[in-house]
């Protein structure tokens, strides 16, 4: 039987996985990456809870949050192939322009 | 008190405010006419004239609406709407708005006839009549404005045009320093009317506004007995004075007006004469209720003002030889005679408002025509102003001179002309006051010797240019102008002649709107003819030294030496204002201020300019580039607030 700590112990685990993941990259893909983890975890938090106290509607707020986490990351691509495009890389400790 | 208090508007409503509206309208009409088209230039003049023409008919539309309408409560009116905060914005017409708007109006029209002529050949001409067109406007809404802050901006706006048209001539350095001159000078009077509004103000600030004319005149009486020694509404008194001696040139504000005569003489004649001088008395008689009602020495202050101002610039006026400037200091010294007579009322009571308004009317007819003839004069002779280097012009320019010599006799109160209906019973009114009281002797005195000075100067001047040789070219070959100066100069002289017929009609007008009784003056028939006893004698000196010169002027003024000398540098008056006061003390004071400005109020500007950018070269530093590095700064934020809530609330 799955335990409701079960779940929010690895939806924790995801989060820090994600944290890390965000702190540490250096590519744009990984941080986009990360950021997915980070919003899977929020997500199975959700259900989580959902199940636990028999509300169906978490399930259906999950399933939206998805869709914007899909919208969002495809945002995140699109800036990544117009920098690529303008030859600058996505490496992102050299993407300083606008600093001082 | 019958002024009605209009709640809508009707068509004399209209033509009252159409009165002061039309010229100002005028004003960019004629100036882009005669900016993009010759033919404009040449009908600038019958353009202004006609507009002014109109602003006259309605004038008296207005007028004959008090005295033709059979229902005394609807005689005079105020036709007011809000404008901002408790200011109102309107008109208001009563007898001694009417009469200054008809004077104003009337004199106006003469002299732009007369300035049709004497401008014919100035290339800028659009520009000359644009600007008396709006200053005509200017001084009719000043006449009809129904509120104190109203007023000022008309004020304002006349003094701007006088700085405008007295620097008419801007490339003469004369003219453009004597418009500054002019507009420094009053501008020390304009900050004193301003105070002295806000003084009114803050005084009555309990009651009704009484910044609106209409308040003032029926509230300040019933203000005034409830607390009689409000000392608030003297100061506001005294402040508004200051405001009518620097307009009015009065003692020590006076010397303006002769440096102003550099402006073309029609100006002099339009605004330094006859209209924009007189608003400083039109303002006193205005808020009159103040000096009668208030404390006693407001009152003695605008009647000592006044007597001395009338002396004084009448002794200057006997030593000067420019033509123009004596004529500035007989308008000085009558305009004095006017404030005086206003004075008096403190022991007599609002009918002396009467006297001096007509005087007033009088003085504007008077002094327009003198200003119109020596104007004639000036535009024969080239401008040649010295009075001397002019001499037998009576058979060169007849009808000219015969104009100025109906002037010069009127302006002595010579009876039976208009002169002497005005001044010799303001002199009298002096005389009676004297009686109620005694302090009032020295006015009545200078008053009096007043008059010798002034049939000593005026007559001076008509002996040394109408008789003997003429002792200059131009004065040999001078003849009369065309008819369309002359005109004017011809009804301005039946005016002199025949206005003294009006003199109790024109009293009776004023006092049966004060709800005054008209007292008869009770004085000794020999003090009644005593004026004009000095004005003979004055005649006679005057005839002696300057027509047959069996006495030597020259001589005088040597045997008198120390007393020549400072009558004839105007009694080191300009000396003090220029030398002592401006350069010694205020520019002292504008260099110390300099300073301050630019180390102090910059340094300040500067300094706080100069920490941040100093500070932010620290700061940026912490911009540094790097996603992660914002993401750890946020996620260690996040937490440490949560840590905070945590030990705040004790738990989540």
């Amino acid at each position: 039987m799955i335990q409701l700590w079960m779940d929010l112990f690895i939806s924790t685990l995801y989060f820090s996985i994600g944290i890390i993941g965000i702190l540490l990259a250096r590519g744009g893909i990984k941080l986009l990456m990360s950021v997915e983890i980070i919003v899977n975890a929020a997500n199975l938090n959700i259900l989580a809870w959902a199940i636990n106290i028999q509300d169906y509607n978490g399930i259906f707020f999950v399933l939206l949050s998805i869709s914007i986490a899909a919208a969002e990351s495809i945002i995140g691509f699109s800036i990544f192939v117009a920098l690529h495009r303008k030859g600058k890389g996505i490496d992102l400790t050299k993407l300083s322009d606008l600093r001082w | 008190m019958n002024i009605y208090q209009l709640n809508i508007w009707n068509q004399y409503v209209i033509a009252a405010f159409m009165i002061f509206v039309l010229p100002i309208v005028m004003f960019p009409i004629i100036l882009l006419i005669g900016k993009f088209s010759e033919f404009g230039k040449k009908i600038s003049g019958i353009l202004a004239t006609s507009g002014i023409f109109i602003s006259f008919i309605l004038s008296w539309y207005v007028y004959s609406k008090g005295t033709f309408s059979f229902d005394p409560s609807y005689y005079y009116f105020n036709y007011e709407f809000p404008w901002f905060a408790n200011i109102t914005w309107g008109v208001y017409v009563d007898p001694l708005s009417i009469t200054m708007a008809l004077m104003v109006s009337g004199v106006s029209f003469l002299i732009h006839m007369f300035a049709i002529g004497y401008m014919g050949k100035d290339p800028n001409k659009h520009i000359y009549f644009a600007e008396t067109s709006l200053f005509t406007g200017g001084m009719l809404g000043l006449v009809l404005s129904a509120n104190l802050v109203m007023l000022f901006l008309f004020w304002e706006l006349v003094g701007l045009c006088s700085y405008l048209l007295i620097g008419f001539w801007y490339f003469k350095p004369n003219a453009a320093s004597a418009a500054k001159k002019a507009f420094i000078v009053t501008r020390v009077g304009d900050v004193l009317l301003i105070l002295g509004l806000a003084v009114l103000y803050w005084a009555t600030i309990n009651t009704n506004n009484t910044l609106s004319i209409y308040n003032l005149d029926t509230q300040i009486p019933m203000l005034i007995n409830k607390m009689h020694s409000n000392f608030q509404l003297a100061l506001a008194g005294a402040l508004i004075l200051g405001g009518a001696i620097g307009k009015s040139s009065q003692f020590p504000l006076h010397v303006w007006i002769p440096d102003a005569m550099e402006g073309p003489t029609t100006v002099s004649a339009l605004i330094h004469a006859a209209t924009m001088v007189t608003a400083g008395i039109y303002l006193v008689a205005r808020v009159y209720p103040i000096y009668i009602y208030g404390q006693p020495w407001v009152g003695f202050l605008v009647l000592y003002i006044g007597a001395f101002t009338a002396f004084l610039a009448g002794t200057i006026g006997i030593v000067v030889n420019d033509i123009k400037r004596i004529l500035a200091y007989s308008t000085i010294s009558q305009l004095g005679y006017m404030l005086s007579a206003l004075g008096v009322g403190i022991v007599i009571g609002e009918s002396t408002v009467g006297y001096s308004l007509y005087h007033l009317v009088v003085h504007a007819f008077l002094k327009a025509l003198l200003f119109l003839s020596a104007g004639s004069i000036l535009f024969m002779l080239l401008d040649i102003r010295d009075i001397r280097k002019m001499g037998g012009l009576w058979k060169k320019m007849p009808i000219t001179i015969t104009a100025m010599f109906l002037g010069a006799l009127t302006l002595i109160g010579f009876p039976p002309l208009a002169g002497y209906f005005s001044k010799d019973a303001i002199i009298s009114l002096s005389y009676y006051g004297y009686m109620e009281n005694t302090s009032l002797f020295y006015a009545w005195f200078l008053l009096l010797i007043g008059t010798f000075l002034t049939t000593v100067y005026t007559f001076r001047m008509f002996f040394v240019v109408s008789l003997g040789k003429p002792k200059s070219y131009a004065a040999e070959n001078a003849k009369d102008p065309p008819w369309v100066m002359i005109v004017p100069l011809i009804i301005l002289s039946i005016l002199s002649i025949i206005y003294g017929v009006f003199q109790s009609d024109f009293y009776n007008f004023f006092n049966g709107v004060y709800n005054m009784s008209t007292f008869k003056f009770d004085i000794p028939w020999y003090i009644e003819w005593l004026p004009f006893i000095f004005v003979l004698l004055g005649l006679l000196i005057a005839y002696l030294y300057y027509a047959t010169y069996k006495l030597s002027a020259e001589n005088f003024a040597r045997k008198s030496g120390i007393i020549y000398k400072i009558v004839k540098n105007k009694y080191y008056l300009d000396f003090l204002f220029t030398n002592i006061i401006a350069e010694r003390f205020m520019l002292i004071l504008a260099k110390v201020f300099n300073l301050i400005d630019k180390y102090v109020i910059d340094g300040i500007v500067n300094g706080i300019g100069w920490i941040f950018k100093n500070l932010s070269d620290y700061f940026k530093k912490i911009q540094v580039g790097i996603v992660q590095y914002y993401a750890a700064i946020m996620l260690g934020g996040l937490i440490a607030i949560l840590i905070t809530v945590i030990i705040l609330i004790g738990g989540i």
